[in-house]
């Protein structure tokens, strides 16, 4: 496994990539999955709305990490994102009880709307 | 393995105004439309869930219904009655709930719904009272795991189920799609809700 190291640490890591898409998508799923988790404790089972809470929540989380690791494939989450947010509503608790609809939403919308730029140097090279 | 790549530390970016809101309007029409449809009895929604509410309900109509004694809680704690129904009507319910937040102090949601209807129904309840029921096609089975040892478990059935006057404290639920028309909701301070009988 390859592990870059940035001089800039945290800030460089942070800022070279949609963080809080990546952010609000992964709290967004996490949701979803801890809202039908509550359901599991009374219930041995918990039917559509668990099994959807629980896909949609890990595909949310895939995407979160996604836009992180490899933001060139922002479009790609993003666009996904914001379709699963729309399913969510009618397949798991509301969205999470609205919640994580809101959380995924707006994730989806800020790695669509992320643009990334380059330094002086960098352009250089290209 | 350990890799100083420069040409990437410089790359940075920014989140653009315009791109965002052009990304979350049709995100947020669609999702009004959804909710819209939702409210209107259109769309069915996949709920579960676990909140202590009390359901009054006019009339209750149900198909496919079992039902067996069983526990519910963390660690089983609570005697239950857990209950499966296939497809479910109700009538002119009343849903409470209770919230007691930390600032504010009791709160209360009253959801009055005219008719909802839910497929897939899995309900554990701890209490439950009606004017009157009707059953058509009921059965009543004890499991054993032998002939000379039987669990002490039973099953009641019925193909068919309605009952009137309907008052349930479910413990938690689960649906495969509810469908309500009619829904109106209120938030009330203290404590309080739905007289038993009086729905509307």
């Amino acid at each position: 496994m390859t592990i870059a190291i940035r001089p800039g640490g945290w800030p460089a890591w942070r800022q070279g990539r949609p963080f809080a898409a990546g952010l609000l998508l992964a709290l967004g799923g996490l949701e979803l999955i801890c809202v039908s988790w509550v359901g599991l404790g009374f219930l041995r089972f918990t039917g559509t709305a668990g099994a959807a809470s629980w896909t949609l929540g890990a595909l949310f989380v895939v995407a979160g990490v996604t836009t992180w690791r490899t933001p060139a494939l922002r479009y790609f989450s993003g666009v996904l994102a914001a379709v699963l947010s729309l399913v969510s509503l009618v397949a798991a608790n509301l969205g999470g009880l609205l919640l994580g609809f809101l959380l995924t939403a707006v994730g989806s919308a800020l790695a669509l709307a992320w643009i990334p730029q380059q330094a002086p140097a960098a352009r250089k090279e290209a | 393995m350990i890799k100083n790549n420069d040409p990437v530390l410089t790359r940075t970016g920014r989140t653009s105004r315009l791109r965002f809101a052009l990304a979350l309007a049709p995100v947020l029409l669609g999702a009004s439309a959804l909710l819209a449809g939702t409210a209107a009895g259109a769309v069915s929604v996949a709920f579960a869930g676990e909140v202590p509410v009390t359901v009054h309900a006019a009339r209750v109509t149900g198909s496919g219904v079992s039902a067996s004694p069983g526990a519910s809680g963390r660690g089983g704690l609570l005697p239950a009655l857990a209950t499966r129904v296939e497809r479910a009507t109700v009538h002119d319910a009343c849903v409470t709930s209770t919230a007691h937040l930390p600032v504010v102090g009791a709160v209360t949601a009253v959801v009055r719904i005219e008719r909802a209807s839910a497929t897939g129904l899995a309900v554990e309840t701890g209490k439950t009272t009606a004017g009157s029921v009707k059953l058509s096609g009921a059965r009543f089975s004890t499991p054993q795991r032998s002939l000379d040892r039987p669990t002490g478990l039973f099953t009641v059935g019925a193909q068919k189920v309605s009952g009137s006057r309907v008052t349930t404290q479910p413990r938690a639920f689960t649906a495969g799609t509810i469908t309500s028309e009619g829904v109106a909701i209120e938030l009330r301070q203290g404590e309080g809700g739905c007289a038993p009988g009086v729905a509307r």
